[in-house]
């Protein structure tokens, strides 16, 4: 570690470390601080009290938490299941397609969330392309298949289907190519080999992809509102409301900071446990 | 063990479905661009392309756009210029917080709340 | 020892669409042989181990382990394992747990598990201490070792091996060489081991099959290989030699080996075959140099072209009249000479072994 490398490595880090203390840190520390001034305020120069999260409490909005929470939850799970042999077929089975299979997705990134999403109302919806489509074949039509907290967790799982995927190629390419072959020549069955072997030297990836989805999901709002119809308030759509309808900033920030506290500590504890340099294959100096 | 071709079948369906439904919805979109009805139902009766003469005629949705790309452009050229800086610190130089910078420096990625974090710039 | 062959292979043949890449080979190998199975890249080698393990199926043919069908066991049935090239050892597990992988994955309990690790890490040579140690934390030539362990840790009735040592430098292979042939000796087992090196097959096998193109040239014990290849290839193969080839009628007297005059009777003496494509195979340490008075049932001359020095031995290239170039060994200190220097070098119908092939 010369001085010289200390140096540019420190240079180097400086205009991200900026960009993200001033585009990053500074806002959660403005949010920060209007979690604990008096309710429906517009500045920082009060006193501080609690009465923002003693109303997140009282006033039934961990019900809202709880929801995006476990909605996340299921959601990563989901995604984990459904993403796993897709992208297992993509390291050891597509060969070439692969390339266009990631292109294909990434190019359905360019759309806009809520078009994509939107897509699915239309989709779903009685008289869109399923029901209506149904009823002029059949005659029998059904109610549509919206509005509902199923459907949310649906739109999750299709709107942060990328995030899951991309990092279990990942995490399954970094798998050595032969333990799997030597595991099974030493009798292993296909079960234990994935249990013993692929699971736990894919775990990065896994790790990445499923704190990625979890995230991503439980801060999103979109779904819930076009898909669910509101079937259930997320948080996110509490803290929108707050700020917008409800003038009351400090409870719109009380409620983003249980949030960010509580996804960011799972975050901080994931991060901690994960080395990149592991991940990309390097041993440490 | 090599992979038996029904499983290789079976994945490659399994890829080809899940890239149909991804594209499912955008489908559905592109056929409300040409049903002539303002509101979307299905089956559609009548056909038009009259949506994208106006949205290509419109000035204001051609401001919208030109302004979109010109957004997109100068965040890509920033993102890069950024993030090239950021890795080359993690990735080729040995320094005393490079592991703590990494950590970090990712945690944001996971802390992306659209409109949470940034809701409030009027108030800074 | 088991009169009956543990491995038998019959007519194995596989085609990847139009390439043939074994055509129907043969082979048996007794009970606690170490076979080493030898051949260029390409010659399909690393295919007829993928058969053996079970990571292919053939398209036509059977392999028998005793009397039981090998090749219509799955790989994780097969009582064989295999060493990889890579090793493929479990970066995520320790060493004690690599070892006992094969025990824990058929049901046994830890105590007998790690009894039997430590057993292993004693007949590899291995520290006891190592048993909590990292994988990444070992040196190679502890992971060939540990590698090795694992293999026999489950008791399988043939170990096969994929080019082990080729990634290693010379000293550890040469090291590890001669621990595979004591671990044989030691252990018992069958042992079928691939490779391209010829040194490795000739310092740990009992017998050397050699591969070319998909099928089988030549099989046998090493000396037998080395002093009487039947085939041009397998000569080359062997090592550098001199080859001579006739031309001429059947009649002995007027046949020709090129660039040598032979005494008259000299070559009648041969075991020459009629109808066949002869080579005269001398190897280049049974070609001397001749003085101006010595004298040899056979003779060539030229000048010297290049010496290469091989530790105790040199290595001369001569140009003979003819054009081909001889080799000659001998010891160092026994002559020496330099390049563009007339010599004449001989050989006696000892030293020569004569291969008959088909006219090709």
């Amino acid at each position: 570690m010369s001085v010289r490398e200390r140096r540019l490595g420190a240079f180097c880090a400086a205009p991200i470390t900026l960009f993200l203390a001033l585009g990053f840190l500074a806002p959660l520390l403005v949010v920060a601080a209007f979690s604990v001034m008096p309710s429906r305020v517009f500045d920082l120069a009060h006193v501080p009290d609690f009465s923002a999260f003693v109303e997140f409490v009282q006033q039934g909005y961990w019900k809202s938490l709880a929801w995006s929470i476990g909605m996340a939850a299921i959601a990563t799970l989901i995604l984990f299941v459904v993403c796993w042999p897709l992208a297992w077929a993509m390291v050891h089975v597509f060969g070439r397609f692969t390339q266009i299979i990631t292109a294909l997705v990434v190019v359905t990134l360019i759309v806009s969330e809520n078009i994509r999403l939107f897509g699915w109302s239309l989709t779903l919806m009685k008289g869109g392309m399923i029901e209506g489509m149904w009823r002029s074949w059949t005659g029998a039509g059904f109610d549509g298949l919206l509005y509902n907290v199923p459907v949310i967790v649906f739109g999750l799982v299709y709107v942060y289907l990328p995030f899951m995927l991309f990092p279990l190629v990942q995490g399954i390419a970094m798998v050595p190519a032969d333990a799997p072959h030597a595991a099974a020549d030493l009798g292993a069955t296909r079960r234990q080999v994935l249990l013993e072997i692929e699971l736990p030297l894919a775990s990065p990836g896994i790790l990445v992809g499923s704190l990625l989805s979890f995230v991503l999901a439980a801060g999103a709002v979109a779904e819930s509102k076009l898909l669910g119809g509101q079937a259930v308030i997320v948080i996110s759509d509490d803290v929108e409301t707050a700020f917008t309808y409800g003038q009351n900033w400090p409870l719109g920030s009380a409620l983003a900071i249980v949030l960010i506290v509580l996804v960011g500590s799972l975050a901080l504890f994931a991060l901690a446990r994960l080395d990149l340099d592991t991940v990309m294959g390097r041993a440490e100096r | 063990m090599p992979v038996p071709r029904w499983m290789r079948v079976l994945l490659g369906s399994y890829g080809v479905v899940i890239m149909l439904l991804l594209y499912l919805p955008l489908v559905a979109v592109f056929f409300a661009s040409i049903s002539k009805a303002r509101y979307l139902s299905f089956p559609i009766r009548r056909y038009s392309g009259a949506w994208y003469g106006e949205a290509l005629g419109s000035a204001t949705v051609r401001d919208l756009l030109l302004t979109s790309l010109l957004v997109a452009a100068i965040v890509t050229v920033v993102s890069v210029v950024l993030g090239y800086f950021a890795a080359l610190a993690f990735a080729r130089y040995r320094w005393r917080h490079r592991r703590l910078f990494q950590k970090l420096v990712l945690l944001p990625i996971f802390c992306v709340f659209r409109r949470i974090v940034t809701n409030d710039s009027d108030a800074t | 020892m088991n009169a009956a062959p543990i491995l038998r292979i019959e007519n194995l043949c596989k085609r990847y669409g139009d390439f043939t890449a074994l055509h129907g080979i043969d082979l048996e190998v007794p009970d606690g042989e170490f076979l080493t199975i030898v051949g260029p890249s390409g010659s399909g080698k690393t295919t007829l181990i993928k058969l053996l393990v079970g990571m292919e199926q053939q398209s036509e043919g059977a392999i028998w382990l005793r009397d039981e069908r090998l090749d219509r066991l799955p790989a994780n049935r097969r009582p064989t394992c295999m060493v990889f090239q890579s090793l493929a050892l479990f970066p995520h597990r320790s060493v004690g747990e690599n070892i006992e992988f094969p025990l824990k994955i058929r049901g046994e309990k830890k105590p007998v598990r790690e009894q039997r690790a430590r057993e292993l890490l004693d007949l590899l040579r291995l520290p006891q201490d190592y048993y909590k140690k990292r994988i990444d934390a070992c040196s190679g030539g502890e992971r060939q070792r540990i590698a090795l362990a694992r293999a026999l840790a489950f008791d399988p009735e043939i170990l096969f091996f994929d080019e082990p040592l080729s990634a290693l430098d010379y000293r550890l292979r040469k090291t590890l060489e001669k621990e595979l042939k004591a671990l044989h000796e030691r252990t018992g087992k069958t042992f079928v081991y691939i490779t391209h090196s010829l040194e490795e097959a000739m310092v740990m096998s009992d017998r050397i099959a050699i591969l070319r193109n998909g099928r089988f040239e030549q099989i046998g014990p090493a000396r037998e290989i080395y002093t009487r290849p039947q085939s041009r290839f397998v000569a080359r193969f062997m090592g550098d030699v001199n080859l001579f080839e006739l031309r001429g009628g059947v009649d002995g007297s007027t046949l020709q080996a090129q660039g040598l005059s032979a005494k008259p009777d000299a070559l009648g003496t041969l075991d020459i075959v009629a109808d066949r494509h002869n080579t005269l195979v001398v190897r280049p340490e049974r070609l001397r140099f001749l003085g101006p008075e010595s004298a040899a049932e056979f003779i060539a001359v030229g000048t010297i072209a290049a010496s290469y020095l091989l530790g105790s031995r040199v290595q001369y290239e001569i140009d003979a009249e003819d054009g081909a170039t001889l080799v000659v060994e001998s010891a160092a200190e026994a002559v020496e000479l330099s390049p563009g220097a007339p010599v004449r070098v001989g050989f006696d119908r000892s030293d020569v072994h004569v291969i008959a092939e088909r006219a090709a």
